[in-house]
């Protein structure tokens, strides 16, 4: 009467004894469009305090349509804490985007601290998300220590920040620009190795991930993502010297110009190079990625990622943005359903033998909330 | 009725990966599991069931958690919120198409209202509130910003522009005296760009092509032009609008696309913008006419200026005032009444 345990959908054991299982998305638009516009009117009504419970409950919905064997993940977090996170993104948002215009001093005090808390928070973002993150009632884990997140984030934090501050100090002008932007041949080299970091301090049931050194992949991927950049710079500049007739000499409507021409340059920038640089990163982040014996597999490439670009962007504009949650599930559908894990030997046996290490504490996975440290908060946004 | 039913559910004991299945009765404010045979009864129930995703879901106390079988999660949902635990308000929204067009229709209201009444009354009464002290000090600042590039070379030392000034000053003290007006003139760094503008705190700056392509009449409907935005404080108007329109942007659309929510407020501020010209032509219509001249002078400004610059125009909507024939027309009409 009762389903047997082992009849795990998904799950496709070979004849040797190596098995596959794909990761499966069951969310269906329609439901979506609903919680999403419901979200959003909360949202402009209480002026922004629902949005950590909206954040919640959107990330329970897609965690708990993501099937792995047949099981849901799911997502359970303090919303008060979301909502203190929220706070502190909203306040380094505003110093990150307006401080500069306001003073020199003032900004460089800020990106120093930035770049002093950064490290930190980003850890404790992760481990939050994480911590909330859980699949058969066994929740995630991150690790990483002080120390090891400052010799990794912080270098990759100061390579993103650099353009904003040299342009503090520098003009416009000669060779400054080449010396300029000698630092970001480095900047594939910290963001490979902060995709690494990120999987390989994670875990689950007391196992960690593992994540090989992907550097030569990402710097071939920003290779490809710059070649696409000149592309669509040349597209832009070739629209432009078109149109120019249309705006000569309109002196006094300089705001039109800047808002045409960045309205290019964006929409080749994500139609173009966004999808197949997203792909390809999470592709190689993946195919390199394993748990205990099990490899991660990804199947997401840039024809795909453009696919759906295609199809579903026009109707987001067509539509004044309402078809966005289903672009958004689109979206989510095919970045889960091209992630599947091999296992030598059978998964489902292996997780049944897993007792994991230290899981004394199981009896308190669900107070895993209220033991971590205040600073433990998620600052997506 | 209810508590004679039997589900089928997926326990999860948080302790190993493993799903057991086991049969759970709903009593009367309590839930009865018999997991592999076991019967326990679990009286201290969290009330919350969670029915995301079409998977209903119960988490117990000790970080165990229980999943309905999906075929009978409707069932098992109405039979838990009849007996136990009815839906939330926002669960009941979700659940239905109607409440989400519900949703949908005063998210559309209140951005309506906000961008109609809200905004504007909020930009009018921060004006209103803020000392002239501080908009003047906001002026400076956006002044010292221009005069890095923009306004490198003051041209004030110029005689014709000197008795210019002082006359125009001496007449506007007589007709506004409650304003404090400021005038400059500028040499632009671009050379031959032609305008005048108006800063918070009655800075007007006249900009030298300017000055030196308009005849006199022509420079008087300008300026009064300016005044008007001097008048209306469009400066710190349009500051404090711009600054609603991106916490309202941030809020509706940021969570999905912040490239979405800048071009929202880049649009809408400059659709702002072109209100604000023309209330500052409406005014500048009324000021001619108090100092004895025709409001037509500005549309003849206006098609002078449009001559001069010699070119094409770019959509309405991208454009930071309206159509320079439109604002000609509206000239014309206020100089027939």
């Amino acid at each position: 009467m009762m389903p047997p345990v082992n009849a795990s959908p998904g799950l496709e054991v070979a004849r040797g004894s190596a098995s596959l299982a794909h990761l499966q998305f069951t969310g269906g638009a329609a439901e979506y469009w609903r919680i999403w516009i419901v979200h959003l009117t909360l949202n402009v009504l209480t002026l922004g305090l629902y949005s950590p419970w909206a954040k919640l409950r959107k990330m329970r919905w897609f965690a708990r349509h993501t099937l792995l064997l047949g099981d849901a993940f799911d997502y359970q977090a303090d919303p008060w804490r979301l909502l203190r996170g929220r706070v502190l993104a909203l306040l380094l948002l505003l110093g990150y985007g307006h401080l500069f215009e306001f003073s020199l001093t003032a900004g460089l005090v800020f990106y120093a601290l930035i770049l002093a808390l950064g490290p930190l928070m980003f850890a404790s973002a992760q481990r939050f998300k994480l911590r909330a993150s859980s699949w058969r009632g066994m929740r995630f884990d991150f690790h990483a220590g002080t120390r090891q997140s400052y010799a990794v984030v912080l270098p990759f934090q100061a390579l993103w920040m650099a353009p904003a501050v040299a342009v503090q100090f520098t003009e416009f002008s000669g060779w400054w620009w080449a010396l300029g932007a000698l630092p970001f041949l480095l900047l594939p080299w910290a963001h490979a190795r902060f995709k690494t970091f990120r999987h390989s301090e994670a875990s689950f049931l007391g196992l960690r991930f593992q994540c090989d050194p992907i550097t030569e992949r990402v710097y071939s991927n920003y290779l490809l993502g710059l070649g696409l950049v000149l592309l669509a710079g040349i597209v832009v500049a070739v629209t432009g010297a078109l149109l120019a007739p249309m705006f000569e000499g309109r002196a006094d409507d300089k705001g039109g110009h800047i808002v045409l021409g960045s309205m290019l340059g964006m929409l080749c920038f994500y139609l173009l190079v966004w999808p197949m640089f997203a792909a390809r990163m999470q592709r190689v982040v993946w195919e390199n990625t394993c748990w205990a014996n099990v490899q991660f597999r990804c199947e997401l490439d840039a024809r795909r990622a453009w696919g759906l670009l295609l199809r579903h962007g026009p109707l987001v504009l067509l539509s004044l943005g309402l078809w966005w949650p289903v672009a958004a599930v689109a979206w989510a559908r095919l970045r889960v359903e091209a992630i599947s894990l091999s296992c030598q030997g059978d998964l489902e046996a292996m997780l049944n033998a897993a007792r994991p290490a230290g899981l004394q504490l199981a009896a308190g996975a669900a107070s895993a909330d209220a033991a971590a440290e205040f600073f433990d908060l998620d600052l997506g946004w | 009725m209810v508590s004679e039913r039997c589900w089928t559910a997926k326990y999860f004991d948080g302790r190993r990966p493993a799903p057991l299945w086991v049969r759970l009765r709903l009593d009367e404010g309590a839930l009865c599991l018999h997991p592999g045979g076991q019967r326990l009864r679990l009286e201290a129930l969290p009330a919350q069931l969670e029915c995301l995703a079409g998977r209903p879901r119960l988490l117990l106390l000790d970080g165990a958690s229980l999943e309905i079988e999906a075929e009978h999660a409707g069932a098992f949902t109405q039979a838990w919120q009849a007996g136990l635990a009815p839906p939330g308000r926002v669960q009941r929204c979700i659940a239905s198409w109607r409440g989400a067009v519900a949703a949908l229709l005063l998210l559309i209201a209140s951005l309506l209202w906000l961008d109609q009444w809200g905004l504007p009354r909020l930009a009018e009464q921060l004006a209103q509130r803020l000392s002239h002290q501080t908009e003047d000090r906001l002026g400076q600042w956006v002044m010292s910003q221009l005069q890095k590039d923009l306004l490198k070379t003051p041209a004030d030392g110029e005689p014709r522009w000197r008795s210019w000034r002082a006359e125009q000053l001496q007449l506007l003290q007589g007709l506004e005296p409650e304003l404090m007006l400021r005038l400059s003139l500028y040499q632009p760094n671009p050379r031959k760009l032609m305008n005048a503008f108006a800063l918070p705190g009655g800075h007007i700056v006249v900009l030298q092509p300017l000055f030196e392509a308009l005849s006199e009449d022509e420079l008087l409907a300008v300026l009064a032009h300016e005044v008007g935005h001097v008048k209306h404080r469009h400066g710190l108007q349009g500051l404090a609008r711009s600054v609603g329109l991106g916490v309202v942007a941030a809020l509706t659309v940021s969570d999905y696309s912040s490239v979405a929510a800048s071009f929202a407020v880049g649009l809408r501020g400059l659709s702002y913008s072109r209100d604000a010209e023309a209330e500052a032509d409406a005014y500048a219509h009324a000021l001619l006419r108090r100092m004895g001249k025709s409001p037509a002078l500005l549309g003849q400004a206006l098609r002078h200026l449009e001559a001069l610059h010699a070119g094409g125009t770019s959509p309405s909507w991208l454009s930071s005032h309206p159509a320079t024939e439109a604002r000609v027309q509206a000239a014309e009409q206020a100089a027939r009444q």
